[in-house]
């Protein structure tokens, strides 16, 4: 797997819609490749962020009562 | 307040028990028109909670703690007769059908189940708790209007998310006329864009993302994206939808779905990235250009030139960016609600 490749998946990978066979070259090649970590960490941070927002209650008087 | 609070909800649904018996065979829509001027002064939710069951409506409105409701039945197993007593445990294909066939105590239940689903995704969409709440009104309102157009080529809940969509990007639409400018687009000048700077090269990228700071208000930056790229983070990371509902829910293809969501969590990167450096980067950059197409390559500096484009060059940028002279609260929306 190159970069290019390699990049590409990130966003597959952190969504677990990738098939088996890609996400183990995928991990095999972001150990080899520190730009390709570097990249996933980062947007892995960034979407774990958002992930751990919390969810909101319905404002007071949503229902008119 | 309990007992007033449930007489109304007993009230309501007497009224549209009474209603459903003298229009047995009337369709939703007609209903609808029917009753539209008196719902929507009433709020068009205030009927869909308060048909609920008396214990149903209790629960939510003074938020008693409930036990699960119990396993919802199989599509192997027979469909139950709809009755008023047991609506509550129909599967959501059975009270589906039911709210096509035109029953409001149907729709009120399943409006029940999304509602705060839908609500949270108006509010990561617009930002603040009034526009949220109006947007889901709207999507409910209008789930409830068409409910007979719901062919189920998606799940119930993917149809709802789909009109409350629109619904947020239409309100984006129209707050575009403010001008507000996302982070993420490009720098414009009288004669060509240039992209905004990421941060000071002091950091490494992700030394910048682990402070809490920047991440912790992460709400304010997906605020910030475009409404394509706010979207696709909402839909995958705040509603948690997979590629194959997304698909679904806009029309486009498993690998658009894919890219779109690859791009706008660029983009939420890039933003906070840039924040580090927000009004500095965007000073740096204004002065970067001008220098450049000021100063001359060979010929020397024309720093007179260099002052006067600067001066009506940065003012314009900072403009464009949503920065006034004087003005560092620049043009944060909303904030954390609830």
């Amino acid at each position: 797997m190159n970069c290019e490749e390699c990049l590409d998946l990130i966003t597959a990978y952190l969504d677990d819609e990738i098939a088996a066979k890609e996400a183990r070259d995928f991990e095999e090649h972001l150990l080899a490749c520190d730009a390709c970590r570097s990249e996933f960490q980062q947007m892995r941070m960034v979407t774990d962020a958002v992930r751990s927002l919390p969810e909101v209650d319905l404002p007071l008087g949503f229902h008119g009562i | 307040m309990n007992a007033v609070s449930n007489d109304t909800g007993l009230k309501y649904k007497e009224e549209f028990g009474r209603q459903r018996r003298i229009a047995t065979n009337q369709s939703v829509i007609e209903l609808f028109n029917h009753y539209h001027s008196r719902l929507f002064m009433l709020r068009p939710l205030n009927q869909f909670a308060a048909m609920r069951t008396k214990k149903g409506a209790s629960a939510r409105l003074f938020r008693i703690d409930r036990k699960p409701s119990p396993k919802k039945p199989s599509k192997k197993n027979p469909p139950v007769e709809p009755t008023a007593v047991c609506k509550e445990t129909l599967s959501e294909d059975d009270l589906v059908t039911l709210a096509r066939q035109g029953d409001i105590e149907a729709f009120g239940i399943l409006a029940g189940l999304y509602e705060k689903k839908t609500y949270n995704l108006a509010y990561r969409m617009l930002g603040n708790v009034e526009d949220a709440s109006d947007a889901t009104q709207e999507a409910l309102t209008k789930a409830f209007s068409s409910i007979v157009s719901f062919k189920g080529m998606s799940s119930f809940s993917t149809w709802l998310y789909r009109i409350a969509a629109n619904i947020c990007l239409d309100e984006l639409r129209r707050r575009k006329r403010n001008k507000v400018v996302p982070l993420d687009s490009p720098l414009s000048l009288p004669d060509g864009e240039i992209p905004r700077e990421l941060p000071s090269p002091c950091e490494t990228p992700e030394q910048i993302l682990a402070r809490k700071e920047l991440l912790g208000d992460i709400q304010k930056f997906i605020l910030s994206l475009s409404p394509d790229h706010r979207l696709s983070i909402v839909l995958r990371d705040i509603r948690g939808l997979s590629y194959e509902e997304i698909s679904q829910l806009t029309g486009s293809s498993l690998g658009t779905v894919k890219s779109r969501i690859h791009r706008a969590r660029q983009a939420l990167k890039n933003t906070v990235l840039n924040e580090e450096l927000s009004s500095s980067t965007n000073v740096a950059s204004v002065d970067r250009v001008l220098r450049t197409r000021y100063a001359g390559d060979s010929s020397g500096q024309d720093k007179n030139a260099y002052h006067a484009g600067l001066e009506t060059g940065a003012k314009e940028c900072l403009e464009d960016i949503g920065v006034k002279p004087d003005d560092k609260n620049s043009k944060t929306e909303g904030g954390e609600g609830s």
